[in-house]
């Protein structure tokens, strides 16, 4: 590790929403460190305050949030207190950052060298020249990996995302920061950019010697770049310590939570752990443990008041009461969850496949490239089929137009001996039958129920129009609803008193409600939560089991796939370039291109 | 008619007026001036202290009195009881050219924005050529060379003024239908028309009814400043437009005959854009469902 | 600091850029753009100038009683009349002749005065040009700084002022508004004449000042509104945070980031301003009594002139579509997507 001198010092910070009638906490006691030249990662899920706390860092908290408490230093000079003017000279020259989304980063009308030189004339003034900068934003455009001079001159919107977030990394870069914020910088991006990105990263932070503090939801990209590890949940720390330690053993039952239920990329595991429930405002659990209403080893202490961060080990620290009474317990939960699942059985194939594509053509107008250039796939009676690919490879538009929201321009698809290429072709008979056998579920949960419609209005009206008989649909949408594992009193509820999780319990819950033979799952669990992630995954398992269900599960995550599907497809840019049994693909790739995808997955740096 | 400026000005018009977050002074200043027109409308036969068209040839002209509480105008009839008068027109014209504006909107807009394609292709021609037309302009040769008055000019300006609604609400529908739940419903075999008119009519409504909201504000004034240049109702019928024309020349002796009728026009007008606002702001689902 | 210190770069892997950068695709577009818009101008005109003459004739009585008015009519004198105006002709033939001496510049000549129409247009003309251009550039100056403003200021007293402002005017018509304005400023003040349009160019530069104020006035309370509602929308972007987070100025950010994406809806609304100003300035010079194209359009439908209210719909149909195209011109110079697919959609 580099020289071990004080960079950054936070103490106690609290940050909370202050404009509405309320304050409301968002950020609570939170305590870090940061040498000069030392990488650490804040991890935590949505609404766990990761990003909020670096923004109050950097003094760019959102308008109506403020900090209530506690102080940061950087090199010993208190940041909080700075004017206007003075932290703007802050930002950008000592601490910078970069945020997610490399498309909506950059000014849309703005030449991208013109970002990296308006930060240099701003630092220098006048006395730099217009075409001494543009020089200089050349350099720095190599120092990202940009050579080509031309791509200096392009306006954003031309340049591809990973292309964005090196342009963005430069402009961050240009005044010279000791600190750089990367908040999530790779989550928007495909698997094979995220990792040249990270790589990109650590290679820049360790030419500067600067301090780079990364923020993310994924524990695996956490270990693969930083020394140290803060655990945020609910606005508060919960654990801190070295990686591998981390990794090697959790010291909080969140941390352990967090770690299990990510699913392994491995191999396929017994069963996934999810945590229960869903993560609590700030406010809700106050003077008490944040996790405790999630913890199986809670205990009346945990809820009597907020246990602090104790040293549980040199250089390791733990929020949890009880860690030194449970340490062994949570040892072999790790050790359950992680065995090994015997390899799926082979699904016995009919002579005729359920659904059958053969050579599939969907060009969009006005497209350069066809979407899918020419795919063939078949999916047997029961059978769970993964297809994998970056954005861009087609499989988003394969599930939609094996479900007609797509028509193919070329080729067949064949559902249950009905021919489904042409859905407005079909005659209403066979559209219904159609419609019957195959559903979707899809990635945004937040969208993917009618805002305005009653969780129970929205499963009657689905059997309603699929001629379900009226007197016994009330008796139905209960039972529906038990089956995906939601009380029945949500039936009243609208989508906005649901948790993404609920909310795609209910999408789940209105496709089986046609008692449909193969479910397409566009990315089901992506927009989710971790610690959702495996809940709802279980249940896709769950299901299949009970029903006998085929699934055509689409993602971009291996480690996902590995965990439901029995077969995989690997496309790449509309064609298929690899098939197989799951476990022989992912673990003797024989394309370069899977096994540049297997590579791409983050792991640890040890 | 415009390729490339389609962009709809009026729905950043629609969008954060700002009057959300100050609903105690204005939004209740402004329910209680429409709750007041309205008043006025119903019985204003009852509520006049004058006939509003009775003359008083001996007191023309006259400042305000205790008598005349706005002053006479130069026919010597009572400003005050012709304002309560004209409150009827100053209501219906508006509201049918709002409720037309919303019936053709969101049937042309939604129909365009699920539809797609040749269909969408087709109604958007006709609705860039609708928005480059000047409506009241048309309106003022129409009523003028074509005679008609008040009800020609009302049907005008319901056939000519809906084309930016339709922009706006077809940019709505087009969000929705790319939404999982549109998309959802149709695989689940929702008939089309339900999903149009019920599923996407229910989550765009508030920019709908926002929208008529300003339609109204916009008739409003555009009726009376026909009324003003003297081709809106038939004379004797009191109307706030006509009645600043006919009382311009009292402009520098009794100005609240101008001031009275100008400042009903603006407060109703502005009111009525002020509750649109608030619709919007207050109902809008797509600000409730994000995260 | 500044040196860069020699390490591995990881190249980033080859991958398809998105939009090709096509030298002069934009040029190309725009052209193209142009003409095709200039060549909808030949259709339009003869929508207009067909609707135009359809509802001349159509009007109760026919173009007759709109000429003969309340004068004892005889048979001989509708005959001469007829005759002088070729009305026993057909419809179509009647528009042939005008449309073919349109195309020669004849527009035909005023019932009511004998003037050749166009030469009525173009001298109308000085005093509504002025007014229009006066009145967008006040609506322009005023409007998009205070709604920046009002954006900057947000939800304290000062934006809910201007907020309020801008309804206000948005709200008002511009008749009332100009008869308010020659009241408080023309008659209470005493600051502008009162009527007409005065004589040579420093009189007629005071004469169109309080109504080409009240014309800017109406518009800008548009201008303003919208400007608000773009500034707001930009300072929720990215870009901004990020622009922040690299310690540019507010100044900087405001103008360079916010404001400059801000522009792009803004100048479209300008357009659309523009089109409500010809519109105003009926009303408004009604009001101040002025000799521009409104009170003559007003004149004209009023009296039944038929040949000049059919020139000046024309010209008003020409006006309306050329700022069409001015205001697409504009934008795709502000908008560097514009020409790359984004437009066409």
């Amino acid at each position: 590790m580099a020289a071990s001198e004080q960079l950054l010092a936070v103490r106690g910070l609290r940050v909370a929403y202050v404009a509405g009638a309320e304050p409301r906490t968002l950020v609570d006691g939170v305590e870090l460190d940061l040498d000069r030249g030392e990488t650490i990662a804040i991890v935590g899920e949505s609404g766990s305050g990761k990003t909020l706390t670096a923004r109050a860092m950097i003094r760019l908290l959102p308008t109506g949030v403020g900090v209530t408490d506690g102080e940061v230093r950087l090199d010993g000079n208190d940041v909080l207190s700075l004017r206007g003017r003075e932290a703007a000279r802050l930002r950008g020259n000592r601490i910078s950052m970069i945020f997610q989304d490399p498309f909506t980063m950059l000014n849309p009308v703005m030449r991208c060298s013109k970002h990296i030189e308006e930060v240099l004339r701003n630092r220098s003034g006048p006395k730099l020249g217009r075409t001494a900068a543009k020089d200089e934003a050349r350099r720095r455009l190599a120092e990202v990996g940009i050579h080509d001079p031309a791509a200096a001159d392009r306006y954003p919107f031309q340049l591809s995302g990973g292309m964005r977030q090196r342009v963005a990394l430069a402009a961050a870069l240009a005044g010279d920061p000791e600190l750089l914020i990367a908040d999530e910088p790779s989550t928007a991006l495909d698997v094979t950019t995220q990792a040249e990105i990270l790589e990109l990263l650590k290679s820049v932070q360790h030419a500067r010697g600067m301090g780079l503090i990364m923020i993310t939801h994924d524990l695996r990209v956490a270990f693969s770049v930083a020394d140290r590890v803060y655990v945020f949940y609910a606005g508060s720390l919960v654990e801190v310590g070295d990686a591998d330690a981390i990794e090697r053993e959790p010291l909080h039952p969140y941390s352990l939570g967090l770690l299990l239920s990510e699913p392994a990329t491995e191999f396929r595991q017994q069963a996934l752990l999810g945590v229960e429930g869903s993560v609590p405002a700030p406010d809700e659990v106050a003077g008490q443990c944040t996790f405790a209403s999630r913890c199986r080893w809670m205990e009346a202490d945990c809820v009597a008041a907020r246990p602090s961060l104790v040293e549980v080990e040199p250089d390791r620290f733990s929020a949890c009461l009880r860690i030194a009474e449970i340490r062994g317990e949570m040892d072999v939960v790790r050790h359950e969850v992680r065995s090994v699942a015997e390899p799926p059985e082979p699904v016995e194939h009919a002579v005729l496949p359920f659904v059958s594509i053969s050579n599939l053509r969907k060009v969009f107008p006005d497209a350069r490239t066809p979407a899918i250039a020419d795919i063939s796939l078949s999916i047997a009676e029961g059978e769970a089929v993964g297809i994998v690919g970056e954005s861009g490879s087609g499989k988003t538009t394969l599930g939609r137009c094996l479900v007609g929201l797509e028509t193919p321009t070329g080729g067949s698809i064949t559902v249950g001996g009905v021919d489904a290429s042409d859905y407005a072709k079909l005659s209403g008979e066979d559209r219904g039958k159609l419609r019957r056998s195959v559903q979707i579920v899809f990635q945004d949960p937040y969208s993917t129920l009618d805002p305005t419609q009653t969780v129970g209005a929205a499963l009657r009206e689905v059997l309603r129009v699929n001629g379900y008989p009226r007197d016994r649909a009330d008796a139905r949408v209960d039972e529906l609803l038990a089956r995906v594992g939601l009380p029945l009193g949500y039936v009243r509820r609208r989508p906005a008193a649901l948790s993404g999780g609920e909310r795609q319990r209910v999408a789940i819950a209105r496709t089986l409600a046609v008692e449909p033979k193969l479910i397409v799952c566009d990315e089901p669990v992506s927009a989710l939560d971790v610690s959702v992630q495996a809940q709802i995954l279980n249940l896709f398992r769950a299901l299949r089991e009970e029903f006998g269900l085929a699934y055509l599960f689409i993602t971009h995550d291996l480690a996902v796939v590995r965990q439901v599907v029995d077969r995989v497809y690997v496309l790449h840019r509309g064609l298929v370039v690899e098939e197989g049994p799951v476990d022989r693909v992912l673990d003797r790739p024989e394309h370069p291109y899977t096994e540049r995808l297997i590579a791409s997955i983050p792991r640890s740096a040890a | 008619m415009s390729a490339i400026a389609t962009a709809s000005p009026r729905r950043s018009i629609l969008r954060r007026s700002g009057f959300h977050r100050m609903p105690s002074f204005f939004l209740v200043t402004s329910w209680l001036i429409v709750g007041l027109v309205i008043f006025m409308a119903l019985f204003w036969r009852w509520i006049m202290p004058h006939d509003p068209n009775e003359q008083d040839l001996l007191n023309t002209s006259a400042s305000p009195s205790s008598e005349h509480w706005l002053g006479t105008d130069q026919l010597g009839r009572d400003i005050f009881s012709r304002i309560i008068a004209g409150a009827p027109s100053a209501i219906t014209g508006p509201f049918i050219v709002a409720l037309t504006g919303v019936v053709l909107a969101s049937s042309l807009g939604i129909l365009s924005g699920y539809m797609g394609g040749s269909v969408d292709m087709l109604i958007q021609r006709f609705v860039d050529f609708m928005f480059a037309l000047p409506g009241l302009l048309i309106a003022i040769v129409i009523v003028g060379v074509a005679g008609g008055g008040y009800w020609m000019a009302v049907l005008v300006l319901s056939l000519l003024n809906f084309a930016g609604s339709v922009r706006i609400i077809r940019g709505a529908s087009l969000e929705q239908r790319a939404l999982p739940y549109v998309e959802a419903a149709r695989t689940l075999g929702v008939p089309r028309h339900r999903i149009m008119y019920f599923h996407i009519w229910r989550n765009i409504s508030p920019i709908v009814f926002a929208s008529a909201a300003l339609d109204f504000a916009l008739a409003l004034v555009a009726l009376s400043s026909l009324s003003y240049l003297g081709l809106g109702t038939s004379p004797g019928v009191p109307e706030w437009g006509r009645m600043l024309a006919e009382n311009q020349a009292l402009l520098f002796t009794n100005p609240a005959g101008v001031m009275a009728p100008g400042l009903a026009i603006v407060l109703f007008a502005t009111a009525v854009t002020v509750i649109g606002d608030w619709i919007y702001d207050r109902f809008s689902f797509s600000g409730r469902t994000g995260r | 600091m500044g040196d860069i210190v020699e390490h591995q770069v990881p190249e980033p892997l080859p991958e398809a850029a998105p939009v090709p950068d096509v030298v002069g695709g934009r040029r190309q577009y725009l052209s193209r753009y142009v003409r095709r818009r200039l060549l909808i101008l030949v259709p339009l005109a003869f929508v207009v100038t067909v609707a135009a003459f359809g509802m001349t004739h159509a009007a109760p009585g026919g173009p007759i009683a709109a000429l003969l008015e309340d004068h004892p009519t005889s048979p001989d004198v509708i005959a001469a009349i007829k005759a002088k105006y070729k009305l026993d002709d057909p419809v179509s033939v009647q528009y042939w002749t005008w449309i073919s001496g349109v195309a020669q510049g004849d527009f035909g000549r005023s019932i009511m005065t004998n003037d050749s129409v166009l030469s009525e247009i173009t001298r109308r003309l000085d005093v509504t040009i002025p007014l229009n251009l006066a009145g967008i550039a006040i609506a322009v100056l005023l409007g998009i700084p205070l709604g920046v403003l009002a954006a900057l200021y947000r939800g304290r007293l000062l934006d809910r002022l201007l907020v309020t402002v801008s309804v206000l005017f948005m709200s008002t018509p511009a008749f009332a508004l100009a008869l308010f304005a020659l009241y408080f400023l023309g008659f209470k003040a005493g600051w502008f004449p009162l009527y007409g349009p005065g004589s040579w160019v420093f009189g007629r530069v005071h004469h169109l000042a309080l109504p080409a104020l009240v014309l800017g006035l109406h518009g800008m309370g548009l201008e303003m509104r919208l400007t608000r509602a773009a500034m707001l929308e930009q300072f929720e972007q990215d870009y901004i945070a990020f622009a922040r987070a690299r310690g540019l100025g507010s100044v900087h950010v405001t103008v360079r980031y916010a404001l400059r994406n801000a522009l792009i809806p803004v100048v479209t609304a300008a357009g659309l301003l523009l089109t409500g100003l010809l519109t105003g300035s009926v009303l408004v010079e009604t009001v101040f009594s002025l000799p521009g194209l409104g009170t003559l359009l007003v004149n004209s439908v009023i009296d039944g002139d038929f040949p000049m209210i059919q020139g000046l719909l024309l010209f008003i149909a020409v006006w309306i579509i050329l700022i069409n195209i001015a205001v697409d011109i504009v934008y795709a110079f502000i908008d560097p997507r514009v020409g790359f697919g984004k437009a066409t959609s």
